[in-house]
């Protein structure tokens, strides 16, 4: 699992069948300080409703994901694992509308 | 003068000898390797480059390797050492392999356990932070101490006697369950359990070869209230009529994915009742 950043969607009309209907975000993965960048942004597939400007959490396990969302023979790497609500590095408080 | 054919372009080998040509490659190729550095084409310079001693092997003992971390890595690095216990993001392994750098885990090499504090105060602005350039001194903030009220026994434990019982480990999550080791046969299985309930487990499962002989074993001890769980619909009945804390699961009739099932089924119900 990796902290990341929603910056955007990314918009595929023809793509694998195994991703109808699975809206992508393009996110850039932040580093263990919870603020710098890691590497290039990344398109990752989001079950969870993620927005742009929201701090995840993903994974670029593919096959606990394919497992996890029943997919089989799916080209899928990075996928949204949950919305951070709060992180440890956070200096401000919470927005709180998620509780 | 000369008839070059469409696209050519004439060159004076008069203008450029060889070891001007090998300079210039070598800053195009530092200059796109570099990935922070814009992609401009590099500037010429005509006093030579002084290249640093090529290193085969370098070696590196944060705590966790990013692609931050890996611009410390010195051109013509062909492998990289990392310390044991150190992660590395997903990025930092691409980055790696678009770079044909190969990396492996030193047991000799490890980095102190306790996170390297920077006194570098927390970011106050994520955006701001993603523009900004990367500090190459940042280190890890510090991570709070674990929360000492939290309890020590998971809440289910699990043991049995099949030879799958280790294939449990990964599909069951270590907060929610405590998988024990294979006993030898149910009469050790059931041990286990009572041991593990006298320690202060909320409940626990044991996946037996003999399920009535266990469950009639099992219902002799004080501390233990069995159920017998041999179909679907037996756990639903069994949560509904009885305060179990121990499920007896024939391994006959189940496999690996179902008794997960039913593990994560019965965490959830003490979880519930708690």
């Amino acid at each position: 699992m990796q902290l990341a950043i929603v910056l955007g969607n990314a918009i595929s009309t023809v793509k694998h069948r195994s991703l109808d209907n699975v809206k992508l975000l393009v996110c850039q993965p932040l580093a263990a300080d919870g603020a710098s960048r890691d590497g290039a942004p990344v398109i990752v597939a989001d079950y969870l409703g993620a927005g742009a400007g929201e701090k995840i959490m993903i994974t670029s396990d593919g096959a606990a994901v394919r497992e996890l969302y029943g997919l089989q023979n799916s080209p899928l790497r990075w996928t949204v694992l949950g919305l951070v609500d709060a992180d440890l590095h956070a200096s401000s408080k919470p927005k709180g509308s998620r509780g | 003068m000369n008839q070059l054919p469409q696209g050519r372009i004439a060159i004076d080998p008069k203008q450029f000898d060889r070891s001007s040509i090998e300079r210039i490659v070598r800053e195009v190729l530092a200059a796109l390797s570099a990935p922070d550095s814009p992609k401009s084409t590099p500037t010429f310079s005509p006093q030579p480059v002084s290249q640093p001693a090529v290193e085969q092997v370098f070696t590196l003992s944060d705590a966790v390797v990013s692609v931050q971390s890996l611009t410390r890595i010195p051109a013509g690095t062909k492998q990289l050492r990392i310390a044991r216990n150190s992660l590395v993001t997903p990025a930092a392994k691409d980055w790696l392999h678009e770079k044909r750098i190969a990396w492996s885990k030193d047991n000799s090499i490890s980095h102190p356990t306790s996170h390297p504090i920077g006194n570098t105060p927390p970011q106050k602005s994520l955006f701001s932070t993603i523009a900004t350039p990367v500090n190459s001194s940042a280190q890890l903030q510090p991570l709070p101490a674990k929360n000492n009220t939290e309890p020590s026994i998971a809440p289910v434990f699990v043991t049995g006697s099949v030879l799958w019982l280790r294939s449990l480990e990964k599909q069951l999550c270590p907060k929610q369950t405590k998988l024990d080791a294979m006993q030898s046969d149910d009469a050790a299985s059931m041990r286990a359990v009572a041991s593990a309930i006298r320690a202060g487990s909320r409940g626990a499962v044991a996946i037996v070869q003999a399920p009535h002989s266990a469950l009639w074993q099992a219902a002799r001890d004080e501390v233990l209230r069995p159920a017998l769980v041999s179909q679907w619909g037996d756990l639903e009945d069994v949560f509904r009529e009885v305060p179990t804390n121990v499920l007896i699961i024939p391994a006959k009739r189940w496999n690996i994915p179902g008794v997960c099932n039913i593990v994560r089924k019965f965490a959830e119900q003490i979880r519930a009742k708690s």
